[in-house]
Protein backbone atom coordinates (compact mmCIF):
# COMPACT_ATOMS: atom_id res chain seq x y z
CA UNK A 1 0.00 0.00 0.00
CA UNK A 2 2.45 2.35 0.60
CA UNK A 3 3.77 2.18 -3.02
CA UNK A 4 0.04 3.44 -3.98
CA UNK A 5 0.57 6.07 -1.34
CA UNK A 6 3.83 7.06 -3.17
CA UNK A 7 2.40 6.84 -6.68
CA UNK A 8 -0.29 9.22 -5.73
CA UNK A 9 2.24 11.61 -3.96
CA UNK A 10 4.26 11.90 -6.78
CA UNK A 11 1.74 12.61 -9.15
CA UNK A 12 0.45 15.11 -7.05
CA UNK A 13 4.00 16.72 -7.31
CA UNK A 14 3.85 16.53 -10.85
CA UNK A 15 0.81 18.67 -11.04
CA UNK A 16 1.55 21.20 -8.09
CA UNK A 17 5.22 21.47 -10.42
CA UNK A 18 2.56 22.08 -13.13
CA UNK A 19 0.69 24.75 -10.98
CA UNK A 20 4.12 26.54 -9.74
CA UNK A 21 5.71 26.79 -13.37
CA UNK A 22 2.82 28.82 -14.51
CA UNK A 23 3.47 31.47 -12.21
CA UNK A 24 0.10 32.17 -10.09
CA UNK A 25 0.13 35.60 -7.98
CA UNK A 26 -0.21 35.27 -4.53
CA UNK A 27 -3.92 36.58 -4.77
CA UNK A 28 -4.49 34.13 -7.55
CA UNK A 29 -3.36 31.32 -5.01
CA UNK A 30 -5.76 32.64 -1.81
CA UNK A 31 -8.75 32.79 -4.52
CA UNK A 32 -7.92 29.21 -5.66
CA UNK A 33 -7.87 27.74 -2.00
CA UNK A 34 -10.85 29.38 -1.14
CA UNK A 35 -12.92 28.08 -4.16
CA UNK A 36 -12.32 24.50 -2.18
CA UNK A 37 -13.99 25.80 1.19
CA UNK A 38 -16.96 26.97 0.61
CA UNK A 39 -18.85 24.79 2.76
CA UNK A 40 -18.63 27.17 5.70
CA UNK A 41 -17.47 24.80 8.20
CA UNK A 42 -14.05 26.48 8.86
CA UNK A 43 -15.94 29.62 9.56
CA UNK A 44 -16.22 30.72 13.42
CA UNK A 45 -19.66 32.80 14.26
CA UNK A 46 -18.66 36.21 12.96
CA UNK A 47 -21.59 37.75 13.42
CA UNK A 48 -23.27 35.88 15.94
CA UNK A 49 -25.36 38.38 18.17
CA UNK A 50 -24.14 37.53 21.97
CA UNK A 51 -27.02 40.00 24.00
CA UNK A 52 -29.95 38.69 21.98
CA UNK A 53 -28.93 35.35 22.32
CA UNK A 54 -28.05 35.91 26.61
CA UNK A 55 -31.37 37.87 26.39
CA UNK A 56 -33.23 34.80 24.57
CA UNK A 57 -31.88 32.38 27.21
CA UNK A 58 -32.74 34.74 30.09
CA UNK A 59 -36.61 34.59 29.12
CA UNK A 60 -36.23 30.89 28.40
CA UNK A 61 -35.90 30.44 32.57
CA UNK A 62 -38.13 33.17 33.25
CA UNK A 63 -41.10 32.99 32.09
CA UNK A 64 -43.00 31.21 34.12
CA UNK A 65 -45.15 33.43 36.74
CA UNK A 66 -45.35 31.27 40.25
CA UNK A 67 -49.38 30.74 40.63
CA UNK A 68 -49.79 30.57 44.07
CA UNK A 69 -48.34 32.05 46.97
CA UNK A 70 -48.19 31.34 50.41
CA UNK A 71 -50.25 34.00 52.53
CA UNK A 72 -48.50 35.94 54.62
CA UNK A 73 -48.49 38.71 57.04
CA UNK A 74 -50.68 39.46 59.77
CA UNK A 75 -53.59 37.33 60.71
CA UNK A 76 -56.39 39.90 59.15
CA UNK A 77 -53.50 39.93 55.73
CA UNK A 78 -53.99 36.13 55.68
CA UNK A 79 -57.62 36.02 56.66
CA UNK A 80 -57.92 38.20 53.50
CA UNK A 81 -55.65 36.51 51.19
CA UNK A 82 -57.54 33.61 51.96
CA UNK A 83 -60.45 34.30 51.63
CA UNK A 84 -59.32 35.66 48.14
CA UNK A 85 -57.99 32.50 47.08
CA UNK A 86 -60.65 30.76 48.08
CA UNK A 87 -63.55 33.09 46.06
CA UNK A 88 -61.83 34.27 43.14
CA UNK A 89 -58.92 31.73 42.75
CA UNK A 90 -60.47 29.22 40.07
CA UNK A 91 -59.84 32.39 37.72
CA UNK A 92 -57.14 33.63 38.88
CA UNK A 93 -55.27 30.57 38.50
CA UNK A 94 -56.68 29.42 35.02
CA UNK A 95 -55.23 33.14 33.61
CA UNK A 96 -52.19 32.55 35.13
CA UNK A 97 -51.88 29.28 33.45
CA UNK A 98 -52.58 30.90 30.28
CA UNK A 99 -50.09 33.58 30.37
CA UNK A 100 -47.82 31.09 31.51
CA UNK A 101 -47.99 28.83 28.66
CA UNK A 102 -48.11 31.74 26.03
CA UNK A 103 -44.86 32.98 27.99
CA UNK A 104 -43.04 29.60 27.35
CA UNK A 105 -44.19 29.73 23.40
CA UNK A 106 -42.70 33.61 23.44
CA UNK A 107 -39.44 32.11 24.73
CA UNK A 108 -39.43 29.08 22.61
CA UNK A 109 -39.95 31.31 19.23
CA UNK A 110 -37.31 33.92 20.99
CA UNK A 111 -34.94 31.04 21.48
CA UNK A 112 -35.57 29.60 17.60
CA UNK A 113 -35.28 32.75 16.23
CA UNK A 114 -31.91 34.07 17.18
CA UNK A 115 -30.96 29.88 16.15
CA UNK A 116 -32.29 31.23 12.73
CA UNK A 117 -30.83 34.14 13.31
CA UNK A 118 -27.02 32.26 13.71
CA UNK A 119 -27.50 30.45 10.58
CA UNK A 120 -28.54 33.23 8.73
CA UNK A 121 -25.59 34.89 9.53
CA UNK A 122 -23.38 32.17 8.68
CA UNK A 123 -24.73 31.61 5.38
CA UNK A 124 -24.76 35.33 4.72
CA UNK A 125 -21.13 35.25 5.33
CA UNK A 126 -20.55 32.33 2.99
CA UNK A 127 -22.69 34.36 -0.04
CA UNK A 128 -20.34 37.63 0.89
CA UNK A 129 -17.48 36.04 0.25
CA UNK A 130 -19.07 34.50 -2.96
CA UNK A 131 -20.25 38.30 -4.27
CA UNK A 132 -16.54 39.22 -3.56
CA UNK A 133 -14.90 36.29 -5.67
CA UNK A 134 -17.45 36.98 -8.63
CA UNK A 135 -16.50 40.82 -8.10
CA UNK A 136 -13.07 40.17 -8.05
CA UNK A 137 -13.35 37.70 -11.83
CA UNK A 138 -15.16 40.45 -13.63
CA UNK A 139 -12.58 43.29 -12.53
CA UNK A 140 -10.56 40.78 -13.62
CA UNK A 141 -12.04 40.31 -16.75
CA UNK A 142 -12.54 44.18 -17.61
CA UNK A 143 -8.75 44.98 -16.76
CA UNK B 1 -21.16 -17.18 21.90
CA UNK B 2 -23.09 -15.19 24.30
CA UNK B 3 -25.73 -12.49 22.06
CA UNK B 4 -23.87 -9.60 20.92
CA UNK B 5 -26.53 -6.53 21.65
CA UNK B 6 -26.43 -3.63 19.15
CA UNK B 7 -27.86 -0.58 20.45
CA UNK B 8 -28.65 2.64 18.79
CA UNK B 9 -31.32 5.18 18.83
CA UNK B 10 -33.36 4.07 16.15
CA UNK B 11 -33.37 1.28 13.63
CA UNK B 12 -35.25 0.44 10.03
CA UNK B 13 -34.46 -1.28 7.27
CA UNK B 14 -35.29 1.65 5.20
CA UNK B 15 -34.56 4.77 7.14
CA UNK B 16 -31.58 7.52 6.00
CA UNK B 17 -28.19 7.65 7.38
CA UNK B 18 -24.62 6.14 6.71
CA UNK B 19 -24.50 4.46 10.34
CA UNK B 20 -28.46 3.37 10.04
CA UNK B 21 -26.91 1.63 6.63
CA UNK B 22 -23.73 0.51 8.23
CA UNK B 23 -25.55 -0.56 11.42
CA UNK B 24 -28.03 -2.46 9.13
CA UNK B 25 -25.41 -4.11 6.87
CA UNK B 26 -23.07 -5.31 9.61
CA UNK B 27 -26.15 -7.00 11.64
CA UNK B 28 -27.09 -8.75 9.09
CA UNK B 29 -24.25 -9.80 7.90
CA UNK B 30 -23.24 -10.97 11.55
CA UNK B 31 -25.73 -12.62 12.38
CA UNK B 32 -25.56 -14.82 8.56
CA UNK B 33 -22.50 -16.10 9.61
CA UNK B 34 -23.86 -17.50 13.06
CA UNK B 35 -23.08 -14.31 15.48
CA UNK B 36 -25.84 -13.98 18.06
CA UNK B 37 -26.99 -10.60 17.40
CA UNK B 38 -29.97 -8.46 18.10
CA UNK B 39 -30.74 -4.93 18.07
CA UNK B 40 -32.00 -2.98 21.29
CA UNK B 41 -33.40 0.24 20.25
CA UNK B 42 -35.87 2.96 20.82
CA UNK B 43 -39.47 3.08 19.35
CA UNK B 44 -37.90 6.34 17.86
CA UNK B 45 -38.73 6.00 14.18
CA UNK B 46 -35.77 7.90 12.75
CA UNK B 47 -33.34 11.15 12.96
CA UNK B 48 -35.83 13.47 11.96
CA UNK B 49 -38.77 12.21 13.95
CA UNK B 50 -40.06 13.75 16.79
CA UNK B 51 -37.09 12.23 19.37
CA UNK B 52 -39.64 11.96 22.60
CA UNK B 53 -42.21 10.00 20.32
CA UNK B 54 -43.10 6.45 19.86
CA UNK B 55 -43.74 5.36 15.98
CA UNK B 56 -43.11 1.63 16.92
CA UNK B 57 -44.86 -0.32 19.66
CA UNK B 58 -42.19 -1.30 22.40
CA UNK B 59 -41.67 -5.18 22.23
CA UNK B 60 -39.44 -7.46 20.91
CA UNK B 61 -40.23 -8.41 17.36
CA UNK B 62 -38.00 -11.02 14.82
CA UNK B 63 -37.42 -9.22 11.29
CA UNK B 64 -34.90 -10.91 8.56
CA UNK B 65 -33.94 -13.17 11.09
CA UNK B 66 -33.06 -10.63 13.62
CA UNK B 67 -34.73 -9.77 17.10
CA UNK B 68 -35.33 -6.00 17.58
CA UNK B 69 -36.06 -4.84 21.01
CA UNK B 70 -37.47 -1.39 21.21
CA UNK B 71 -38.39 0.74 24.33
CA UNK B 72 -40.31 3.40 24.92
CA UNK B 73 -38.04 6.70 24.94
CA UNK B 74 -38.08 9.29 27.74
CA UNK B 75 -39.47 13.11 27.83
CA UNK B 76 -37.33 15.44 26.61
CA UNK B 77 -37.04 18.99 27.82
CA UNK B 78 -36.87 20.11 24.75
CA UNK B 79 -35.49 23.79 25.33
CA UNK B 80 -32.41 23.17 27.28
CA UNK B 81 -31.50 20.64 24.63
CA UNK B 82 -32.13 23.29 22.30
CA UNK B 83 -30.21 26.27 24.11
CA UNK B 84 -27.03 23.72 24.58
CA UNK B 85 -27.34 22.26 20.63
CA UNK B 86 -27.67 25.87 19.18
CA UNK B 87 -24.47 26.58 21.34
CA UNK B 88 -22.63 23.52 20.25
CA UNK B 89 -23.54 24.63 16.50
CA UNK B 90 -22.33 28.10 16.62
CA UNK B 91 -18.86 26.45 18.28
CA UNK B 92 -19.46 28.34 21.85
CA UNK B 93 -17.53 25.92 23.80
CA UNK B 94 -16.94 24.12 26.41
CA UNK B 95 -20.69 24.24 27.32
CA UNK B 96 -21.59 25.17 30.89
CA UNK B 97 -21.96 21.28 33.47
CA UNK B 98 -25.65 21.86 33.05
CA UNK B 99 -25.82 22.40 29.42
CA UNK B 100 -23.97 19.09 28.58
CA UNK B 101 -26.20 17.34 30.65
CA UNK B 102 -29.25 18.98 29.24
CA UNK B 103 -27.70 18.01 25.78
CA UNK B 104 -27.31 14.73 27.28
CA UNK B 105 -30.68 14.60 28.27
CA UNK B 106 -32.31 16.02 26.00
CA UNK B 107 -30.98 13.88 23.13
CA UNK B 108 -32.68 10.46 22.33
CA UNK B 109 -32.84 8.15 25.67
CA UNK B 110 -34.65 5.49 27.08
CA UNK B 111 -34.29 5.11 30.75
CA UNK B 112 -36.74 1.36 29.84
CA UNK B 113 -33.57 0.72 27.18
CA UNK B 114 -31.01 1.58 30.20
CA UNK B 115 -32.58 -0.89 32.63
CA UNK B 116 -33.21 -3.59 30.41
CA UNK B 117 -29.29 -3.61 29.56
CA UNK B 118 -28.88 -3.51 32.85
CA UNK B 119 -30.91 -6.25 34.03
CA UNK B 120 -30.34 -8.71 31.12
CA UNK B 121 -26.40 -8.35 31.56
CA UNK B 122 -25.43 -11.44 31.91
CA UNK B 123 -27.39 -12.66 28.57
CA UNK B 124 -25.16 -10.35 26.56
CA UNK B 125 -21.53 -10.37 25.81
CA UNK B 126 -20.98 -7.10 24.82
CA UNK B 127 -23.35 -4.05 23.87
CA UNK B 128 -22.03 -2.36 20.77
CA UNK B 129 -23.20 1.49 20.24
CA UNK B 130 -23.21 3.48 17.13
CA UNK B 131 -23.14 6.12 16.53
CA UNK B 132 -21.35 8.40 19.23
CA UNK B 133 -23.22 11.20 19.54
CA UNK B 134 -26.63 10.29 20.74
CA UNK B 135 -27.97 9.63 24.03
CA UNK B 136 -28.59 6.17 23.81
CA UNK B 137 -24.83 5.71 23.46
CA UNK B 138 -23.23 8.36 25.63
CA UNK B 139 -25.63 7.00 28.45
CA UNK B 140 -26.01 3.52 27.52
CA UNK B 141 -22.26 2.93 27.95
CA UNK B 142 -22.59 4.36 31.46
CA UNK B 143 -24.68 1.07 31.89
CA UNK B 144 -22.23 -1.38 31.77
CA UNK B 145 -18.68 -0.15 30.51
CA UNK B 146 -16.82 -3.10 31.08
CA UNK B 147 -19.15 -5.06 28.17
CA UNK B 148 -19.42 -1.92 26.22
CA UNK B 149 -18.28 -1.32 22.59
CA UNK B 150 -18.60 1.93 20.82
CA UNK B 151 -18.46 2.46 17.04
CA UNK B 152 -18.10 6.36 17.05
CA UNK B 153 -18.40 7.38 13.37
CA UNK B 154 -16.94 10.64 14.11
CA UNK B 155 -15.06 13.64 12.26
CA UNK B 156 -13.74 16.47 13.04
CA UNK B 157 -16.87 18.47 14.42
CA UNK B 158 -17.73 20.58 17.64
CA UNK B 159 -19.79 17.58 19.15
CA UNK B 160 -16.82 15.53 20.29
CA UNK B 161 -15.22 18.33 22.15
CA UNK B 162 -18.44 17.42 25.30
CA UNK B 163 -16.49 16.32 28.24
CA UNK B 164 -19.35 13.73 29.19
CA UNK B 165 -18.28 11.55 25.97
CA UNK B 166 -14.12 11.97 27.32
CA UNK B 167 -15.08 10.76 30.34
CA UNK B 168 -17.57 7.89 29.41
CA UNK B 169 -15.90 6.95 26.68
CA UNK B 170 -12.58 6.52 28.49
CA UNK B 171 -14.02 3.25 30.30
CA UNK B 172 -15.54 1.37 27.76
CA UNK B 173 -14.08 -1.88 26.41
CA UNK B 174 -13.49 -1.14 23.37
CA UNK B 175 -13.90 1.24 20.41
CA UNK B 176 -13.46 0.15 16.84
CA UNK B 177 -13.12 2.59 13.62
CA UNK B 178 -13.40 2.68 10.14
CA UNK B 179 -10.61 4.39 9.47
CA UNK B 180 -7.14 5.37 10.27
CA UNK B 181 -8.07 9.00 10.35
CA UNK B 182 -11.02 8.71 12.43
CA UNK B 183 -8.96 6.57 15.04
CA UNK B 184 -6.97 9.66 15.32
CA UNK B 185 -9.40 12.30 15.47
CA UNK B 186 -10.73 10.02 18.80
CA UNK B 187 -7.75 9.65 20.25
CA UNK B 188 -7.07 13.40 20.19
CA UNK B 189 -10.28 13.97 21.46
CA UNK B 190 -10.87 11.27 23.90
CA UNK B 191 -8.59 9.65 26.65
CA UNK B 192 -8.24 6.32 25.24
CA UNK B 193 -5.21 4.69 26.87
CA UNK B 194 -7.64 1.63 28.45
CA UNK B 195 -9.98 1.28 25.87
CA UNK B 196 -9.36 -2.03 23.25
CA UNK B 197 -8.54 -0.19 19.65
CA UNK B 198 -9.11 -1.17 16.20
CA UNK B 199 -9.85 0.56 13.06
CA UNK B 200 -12.12 -2.11 11.13
CA UNK B 201 -14.06 -0.21 8.45
CA UNK B 202 -17.17 -0.40 7.30
CA UNK B 203 -18.75 -3.08 4.68
CA UNK B 204 -19.86 -2.30 1.37
CA UNK B 205 -21.76 -4.67 -0.96
CA UNK B 206 -20.00 -6.11 -4.09
CA UNK B 207 -22.13 -8.03 -5.41
CA UNK B 208 -23.40 -5.74 -8.65
CA UNK B 209 -22.46 -5.67 -12.14
CA UNK B 210 -22.66 -1.92 -13.52
CA UNK B 211 -22.98 -0.70 -16.96
CA UNK B 212 -21.66 1.76 -18.12
CA UNK B 213 -23.13 1.92 -21.76
CA UNK B 214 -26.68 0.99 -20.11
CA UNK B 215 -26.42 4.85 -18.37
CA UNK B 216 -25.03 6.58 -21.09
CA UNK B 217 -28.16 5.53 -22.99
CA UNK B 218 -30.50 5.91 -20.92
CA UNK B 219 -29.77 9.42 -20.26
CA UNK B 220 -28.67 10.60 -23.56
CA UNK B 221 -25.01 11.63 -22.07
CA UNK B 222 -22.36 10.98 -24.48
CA UNK B 223 -19.47 13.32 -23.29
CA UNK B 224 -17.05 12.85 -20.75
CA UNK B 225 -18.23 13.74 -17.49
CA UNK B 226 -17.66 14.15 -13.58
CA UNK B 227 -20.23 12.20 -11.58
CA UNK B 228 -20.83 13.76 -7.53
CA UNK B 229 -23.27 11.17 -5.52
CA UNK B 230 -25.07 11.97 -2.63
CA UNK B 231 -26.90 14.32 -0.61
CA UNK B 232 -26.49 18.07 -2.07
CA UNK B 233 -25.56 20.60 0.33
CA UNK B 234 -23.47 23.26 1.86
CA UNK B 235 -22.17 20.85 4.72
CA UNK B 236 -21.09 18.61 2.03
CA UNK B 237 -19.27 20.87 -0.09
CA UNK B 238 -21.32 20.63 -3.10
CA UNK B 239 -20.64 24.64 -3.99
CA UNK B 240 -17.18 24.17 -4.11
CA UNK B 241 -17.49 21.52 -6.82
CA UNK B 242 -20.02 23.90 -8.42
CA UNK B 243 -17.60 27.02 -8.65
CA UNK B 244 -14.49 24.94 -9.76
CA UNK B 245 -16.45 23.47 -12.91
CA UNK B 246 -17.60 26.92 -13.00
CA UNK B 247 -13.94 28.14 -13.34
CA UNK B 248 -12.72 24.92 -15.07
CA UNK B 249 -15.32 25.65 -18.18
CA UNK B 250 -14.47 29.22 -18.00
CA UNK B 251 -10.52 28.55 -18.67
CA UNK B 252 -11.02 25.46 -20.96
CA UNK B 253 -13.85 26.75 -23.59
CA UNK B 254 -13.38 24.10 -25.77
CA UNK B 255 -14.08 21.32 -23.23
CA UNK B 256 -16.93 19.34 -23.42
CA UNK B 257 -17.15 18.36 -20.05
CA UNK B 258 -20.63 17.41 -18.05
CA UNK B 259 -20.83 17.20 -14.24
CA UNK B 260 -23.84 14.78 -13.17
CA UNK B 261 -25.53 15.15 -9.84
CA UNK B 262 -26.80 11.94 -8.30
CA UNK B 263 -28.86 12.31 -4.77
CA UNK B 264 -31.04 14.63 -2.58
CA UNK B 265 -30.58 17.92 -1.66
CA UNK B 266 -31.32 21.68 -2.74
CA UNK B 267 -28.48 23.74 -4.42
CA UNK B 268 -28.81 27.06 -6.69
CA UNK B 269 -27.13 26.17 -9.91
CA UNK B 270 -25.11 29.24 -11.41
CA UNK B 271 -26.85 30.39 -14.62
CA UNK B 272 -23.81 30.03 -16.21
CA UNK B 273 -23.48 26.31 -15.75
CA UNK B 274 -27.12 25.42 -17.57
CA UNK B 275 -26.21 22.79 -19.98
CA UNK B 276 -23.39 21.72 -18.77
CA UNK B 277 -24.42 20.07 -15.67
CA UNK B 278 -27.01 17.34 -15.24
CA UNK B 279 -29.50 16.71 -11.84
CA UNK B 280 -30.64 13.62 -12.12
CA UNK B 281 -31.76 13.52 -8.23
CA UNK B 282 -32.86 10.16 -6.93
CA UNK B 283 -31.83 7.12 -8.63
CA UNK B 284 -32.38 3.47 -7.93
CA UNK B 285 -29.19 1.18 -6.97
CA UNK B 286 -28.82 -0.01 -10.29
CA UNK B 287 -28.63 3.45 -12.44
CA UNK B 288 -26.56 4.61 -9.02
CA UNK B 289 -23.76 1.94 -10.50
CA UNK B 290 -24.13 2.04 -13.89
CA UNK B 291 -23.43 6.04 -13.28
CA UNK B 292 -20.35 5.22 -11.15
CA UNK B 293 -19.03 2.88 -14.35
CA UNK B 294 -19.95 6.10 -16.89
CA UNK B 295 -18.06 8.21 -15.30
CA UNK B 296 -15.37 9.57 -16.25
CA UNK B 297 -14.31 10.03 -12.53
CA UNK B 298 -16.02 10.94 -9.37
CA UNK B 299 -15.82 13.88 -7.11
CA UNK B 300 -15.93 13.78 -3.41
CA UNK B 301 -15.49 17.45 -1.96
CA UNK B 302 -16.71 16.71 1.41
CA UNK B 303 -14.18 17.46 3.78
CA UNK B 304 -16.13 15.66 7.24
CA UNK B 305 -16.79 12.20 6.13
CA UNK B 306 -16.22 9.27 8.70
CA UNK B 307 -16.09 6.86 5.52
CA UNK B 308 -18.07 7.75 2.34
CA UNK B 309 -19.47 5.02 0.67
CA UNK B 310 -19.76 6.88 -2.47
CA UNK B 311 -16.14 6.31 -3.32
CA UNK B 312 -15.64 2.59 -2.29
CA UNK B 313 -19.10 2.47 -5.34
CA UNK B 314 -16.74 4.32 -7.58
CA UNK B 315 -13.91 2.24 -7.42
CA UNK B 316 -16.01 -1.21 -7.05
CA UNK B 317 -17.13 0.69 -10.47
CA UNK B 318 -13.85 0.83 -11.86
CA UNK B 319 -13.36 4.65 -11.48
CA UNK B 320 -11.12 6.63 -9.92
CA UNK B 321 -11.46 9.67 -7.42
CA UNK B 322 -11.19 13.38 -6.60
CA UNK B 323 -11.50 13.92 -3.30
CA UNK B 324 -10.73 16.90 -0.72
CA UNK B 325 -7.51 17.11 0.32
CA UNK B 326 -8.39 18.56 3.56
CA UNK B 327 -10.88 15.35 5.07
CA UNK B 328 -8.62 13.07 6.33
CA UNK B 329 -10.53 9.84 5.97
CA UNK B 330 -11.38 10.17 2.13
CA UNK B 331 -7.42 11.28 1.89
CA UNK B 332 -6.26 8.53 3.49
CA UNK B 333 -8.55 5.51 1.27
CA UNK B 334 -7.01 7.60 -1.34
CA UNK B 335 -3.58 7.64 -0.68
CA UNK B 336 -3.77 4.28 0.92
CA UNK B 337 -5.43 2.36 -2.63
CA UNK B 338 -3.81 4.32 -5.23
CA UNK B 339 -7.46 4.65 -6.85
CA UNK B 340 -7.29 8.64 -7.08
CA UNK B 341 -5.97 12.00 -6.78
CA UNK B 342 -6.65 14.71 -4.24
CA UNK B 343 -7.09 18.44 -4.15
CA UNK B 344 -6.36 21.54 -1.79
CA UNK B 345 -7.08 24.42 -3.94
CA UNK B 346 -9.18 25.39 -7.18
CA UNK B 347 -5.59 24.75 -9.34
CA UNK B 348 -4.94 21.53 -8.20
CA UNK B 349 -8.64 20.63 -9.16
CA UNK B 350 -8.25 21.52 -12.81
CA UNK B 351 -4.99 19.79 -12.99
CA UNK B 352 -6.63 16.78 -11.57
CA UNK B 353 -9.75 17.00 -13.70
CA UNK B 354 -7.17 17.50 -16.30
CA UNK B 355 -5.04 14.38 -16.02
CA UNK B 356 -8.05 12.10 -15.00
CA UNK B 357 -9.48 13.03 -18.03
CA UNK B 358 -6.78 12.73 -20.77
CA UNK B 359 -4.82 10.10 -19.42
CA UNK B 360 -7.91 7.05 -19.87
CA UNK B 361 -5.54 4.14 -19.22
CA UNK B 362 -3.61 5.78 -15.85
CA UNK B 363 -7.22 6.63 -14.85
CA UNK B 364 -8.52 2.84 -15.77
CA UNK B 365 -5.85 1.53 -13.62
CA UNK B 366 -6.11 3.71 -10.40
CA UNK B 367 -10.02 2.74 -10.76
CA UNK B 368 -8.52 -0.71 -11.02
CA UNK B 369 -6.33 -0.46 -7.68
CA UNK B 370 -9.65 1.44 -5.49
CA UNK B 371 -11.48 -1.91 -6.51
CA UNK B 372 -8.87 -4.25 -5.60
CA UNK B 373 -8.32 -1.80 -1.57
CA UNK B 374 -12.46 -2.07 -1.33
CA UNK B 375 -12.79 -6.29 -1.77
CA UNK B 376 -9.48 -6.73 0.13
CA UNK B 377 -10.78 -4.65 3.03
CA UNK B 378 -14.21 -3.68 3.34
CA UNK B 379 -16.31 -6.66 1.37
CA UNK B 380 -18.68 -7.96 3.78
CA UNK B 381 -16.93 -11.28 4.05
CA UNK B 382 -13.95 -9.91 5.64
CA UNK B 383 -15.56 -7.51 7.36
CA UNK B 384 -17.45 -10.06 9.52
CA UNK B 385 -14.27 -11.88 9.95
CA UNK B 386 -12.69 -8.51 11.57
CA UNK B 387 -15.60 -7.81 13.44
CA UNK B 388 -15.83 -11.25 14.87
CA UNK B 389 -12.31 -11.95 15.63
CA UNK B 390 -12.68 -8.04 17.46
CA UNK B 391 -15.72 -8.80 19.49
CA UNK B 392 -14.72 -12.53 20.71
CA UNK B 393 -11.31 -10.76 21.97
CA UNK B 394 -13.07 -8.49 24.05
CA UNK B 395 -16.08 -11.15 25.05
CA UNK B 396 -12.48 -12.83 26.11
CA UNK B 397 -12.92 -15.97 24.24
Amino acid sequence: MSGNKQDVEELMQDLRGQIAAEGHTEKELEEARKLAYLDGSDKGPEFFYPELAAKARYLDTHYENPILFAPEGNPVKVALQKLILKTVGFTYFRAFRHQNAFNKEVAGTVEELTAFIRMQEKENAALREQVERLEAQLKGKAE
Amino acid sequence: MKKIGFVCPWFGWNIPGGAEAELRGLVTHLAASGLPCEVLTTCVREFRSDWGKAAYKQGAVTERGIVIRRFLPDHRNREAFRNAFTKILAGELPLSDREEADYLAGSVNSKALYDYMDTHREEYALYVFLPYLFGTTANGVAVAPEKSVVIPCLHEENYIRLRYFKERFSKVRGMAFLADAERAVAESAFDLSRVEKAVLGAGVDTDFTPDAARFREKYGIREPFLLYAGRKSRGKNVYTLLYSFERYLQEHPDSDLKLVLIGGGDIILPDSLEGHVLELGFVDATDKYDAYAAADLLVQPSRMESFSIVIMESWLCGRPVLVHGDCAVTKEFTLRSGGGLYFEDYFEFAKAVEYLTSHPQEASEMGARGREFVLENFAWDAIVRKYTEFFRRLAGE
